[in-house]
């Protein structure tokens, strides 16, 4: 279960009632004020927490780490990097007591991140792990259009000189798998001049299925 | 690993005053741990799996913490590597931060040791502040991109050497992502710019014709002379 809050304060104010067994903490937005938060919660109660950040520069790597974070995942990370950190993190604070659920529904689909299965009506297939990380972030942002250097940004970073097609061909060869109608796609729609958007109901990304 | 990443990973260490040594061989790797007690390992895993192993018996009071390098995009890999007591995870291709932090805060947590980072190195005419990500050619002061960084360090580190542009590309961008074919060569000319280096004389990276690039050090140009006499 997780629950999402947008600032530092709020996050105190969250943890004064609900205890996590883990902070994900972006330290991009308030960073004072993101760092601080990470070091108050060492110094009220030892909950693991996991840095986000999109610079990743050296001194920002240090200070996260100096101010008593666990670990630090880079944006963009493929969904695999963070769960496999995630779960790296839980093992070492509470030994075996966190379960992991590798296969989650979402949208009529089921995703399996340790193996990288996709599973659509009665087809299964692989997915490479960029497709795996664009599939992640289509379905996690249902309903809102994506745009093509967004998609880019999120996925190959902000410094990677790409193809200018490369979005559309990834999204071709995850359609292709994923068995779409090209007219009448089910997961993953195309908005002309714009970028693309999933179609699917994904309300359940952040549940495990049973 | 392979030679030229390991010499990356040796060089960029610098930074943290940290002294290195390299092996391949499983006896002398039992031979450092017991004689020169590394404080810290990093492994490749994906080519000395059983070196994590070699570790774990011949372990000293205090563990050596293990950071493992793969360039394998695989949880179930990932998760097997940290329950068989790998400590930490950098993902080949990397960027120089994480040879500097990620080393950093485990020596922290097993060693209760700050290391003192030391942001600027010395190769050969540059001057280079990895926390700044500055690098000063003469007098002129200028900024690299990370990837640029990454480059320069690669090259230098193996001064003297021929790096083929599909060693640059694995190295740098790793094997998955789809790239432009011509990649190396263009992110070369820039940090060329960057260094004021004319490709027809140049002072620092060579353009060795049919086979990629070669860091130019008065040192390794002496040595290769002689090698081929």
């Amino acid at each position: 279960m997780t629950r999402t809050v947008a600032t530092a304060e709020a996050g105190l104010n969250e943890l004064r009632e609900w205890r996590p067994h883990l902070l994900l903490v972006d330290i991009d937005q308030e960073r004072a004020e993101s760092l601080d938060f990470i070091g108050q919660r060492i110094a009220n109660r030892r909950i693991p927490t996991i840095a986000l950040t999109i610079r990743g520069d050296l001194k920002t790597k240090l200070a996260a780490f100096d101010h008593g974070a666990d670990d630090i995942v880079t944006v963009p990370f493929a969904p695999e990097e963070l769960l496999a950190r995630v779960l790296a993190l839980t093992r070492r604070t509470y030994g075996d007591a966190v379960p992991f659920a590798p296969a989650i529904k979402v949208a009529g689909l089921e995703i399996d991140l340790l193996e990288q299965r996709v599973k659509a009506g009665a087809s299964e297939v692989r997915l490479t792990s960029l497709e795996l990380s664009l599939l992640y972030l289509l379905a996690s942002n249902p309903g809102q259009t994506l745009a093509r250097d967004e998609i880019l940004d999120a996925l190959w970073g902000a410094d990677y000189v790409a193809e200018s097609n490369v979005v559309d061909r990834h999204i071709r060869n995850l359609r292709k798998k994923l068995r779409e109608n090209g007219r009448r796609p089910r997961f993953i729609g195309t908005v002309p001049r714009k970028g693309y958007r999933f179609l699917g109901r994904s309300d359940r990304l952040h549940e495990s299925a049973s | 690993m392979s030679e030229s990443i390991s010499n990356l990973v040796a060089l960029t260490l610098q930074h943290g005053r940290y002294e290195s040594r390299r092996t391949i061989d499983a006896d002398e790797c039992r031979q450092l741990i017991r004689e020169w007690e590394p404080q810290l390992a990093f492994i490749d895993l994906d080519i000395y799996p059983n070196f994590i192993d070699v570790f774990h018996r011949e372990q000293a009071v205090v563990p050596t913490p293990i950071l493992a390098f793969t360039r394998k995009r695989d949880t179930a890999l990932k998760m097997s590597a940290f329950e068989r007591g790998v400590d930490d995870i950098i993902e080949v291709p990397f960027t120089l931060d994480e040879i500097v932090a990620r080393p950093y805060a485990l020596m922290r947590r097993v060693h209760r040791i700050d290391v003192p980072l030391v942001p600027k190195i010395r190769l050969d005419g540059l001057e280079v502040d990895l926390i700044e990500q500055r690098v000063r050619v003469g007098g002129r002061e200028l900024s690299l991109t990370p990837i640029q960084q990454t480059l320069l360090y690669l090259l230098a580190a193996n001064a003297g050497e021929v790096l083929s542009r599909e060693e640059l590309l694995t190295s740098i961008w790793g094997g998955e992502f789809e790239i432009e074919s011509n990649v190396v060569d263009r992110h070369i000319r820039e940090l060329r710019v960057k260094l004021g280096d004319d490709w027809r004389t140049p002072q620092f990276i060579e353009t060795m014709a049919g086979k990629g690039y070669r860091f130019k050090s008065q040192a390794a140009a002496d040595r290769g002379g002689e090698a081929a006499k």
